[in-house]
């Protein structure tokens, strides 16, 4: 198996679309390869680390402009020093919300 | 009890990477994970003090992947025979963690689009299909994308590593 398709069968499997032959092939090199294990653990490090990465990147990363939080909250809630306590039980929906926003541009920070 | 429930909530990034590392669903992953966390607040007194910490969760959790692995169809499905090898060769703690904090420098380097891929798959959970529709491309265009983000990801996080100071 060349690494094109070692990586492919990876990637499929990661996104939970393996078939059965594909599943089977993979597991064969996985079995008999400590190289392939070694390559394996490469890539299914950054599958199993990227949410809790993306967690703890900070507002710069995210966003790749440089935010405090501050001004962060200045930009989502409406009136930051008020509102952030009343929106504490819908945080997370509303940073999503705020969040997606700034992302795609429709909101300037 | 107390004392390996920190230690866990302390190395739960480790233990969390180790499992999605043989089981990708992220939710499935997640299941694991509480189990994980309740049979070793069950076995509590079987943990040495001193002893590896991460070792004695990822034995348990490993046990528990394998579990789940039995009442699913084949497809999607390694072999127990790669599983077990798998396991056996999972990053050591030490090296997780510094692949975790390579993985954050790396995420810097993308562009805001290929972040908010990332922030949806992986912190909204959204399919392909979720992803595309909010982003405007085909599902296939979205998988592609991801996947070429995971690998300059992989390939950012091993240079990383073999140029640190």
């Amino acid at each position: 198996m060349d690494a094109a398709e070692f990586n492919a069968l990876v990637e499929e499997f990661f996104e939970e679309r393996l078939t059965e032959a594909g599943a089977a092939r993979l597991s064969a090199v996985l079995e008999t390869s400590s190289e392939a294990r070694a390559l394996y653990w490469e890539a299914a490090s950054v599958h199993g680390q990227l949410e809790y990465a993306l967690k703890h990147t900070s507002a710069v990363a995210l966003s790749g402009r440089a935010l405090s939080l501050g001004h962060f909250m200045k930009v989502c809630a409406p009136s930051p020093s008020g509102e952030i306590v009343r929106l504490t039980g819908r945080l997370r929906a509303w940073f999503q919300r705020c969040w997606n926003k700034i992302l795609k541009g429709s909101i300037s920070t | 009890m107390e004392h390996v429930q920190a230690l866990f909530i302390q190395h739960e990034g480790v233990i969390r990477a180790f499992i999605r590392g043989l089981l990708p669903s992220l939710d499935d992953a997640d299941d694991i994970l509480q189990e994980t966390f309740v049979t070793v607040s069950r076995k509590a007194d079987a943990f040495e003090a001193g002893t590896n910490f991460v070792a004695w969760a990822c034995s348990i959790a490993r046990i528990k992947v394998l579990e789940n692995y039995r009442v699913r169809t084949r497809a999607n499905a390694l072999s127990n025979a790669a599983l077990l090898a798998l396991a056996d060769d999972a990053p050591a703690a030490e090296v997780a963690r510094s692949r975790e904090a390579a993985l954050v420098r790396c995420i810097e380097k993308l562009a805001p689009r290929s972040r908010e891929l990332l922030w949806r798959r992986y912190l909204q959970r959204e399919s392909s299909d979720e992803m595309a529709s909010g982003l405007g491309i085909t599902p296939v265009a979205a998988r592609v994308a991801l996947s070429k983000i995971r690998a300059f990801l992989r390939d950012c996080v091993t240079f990383e590593l073999q140029n640190a100071v």
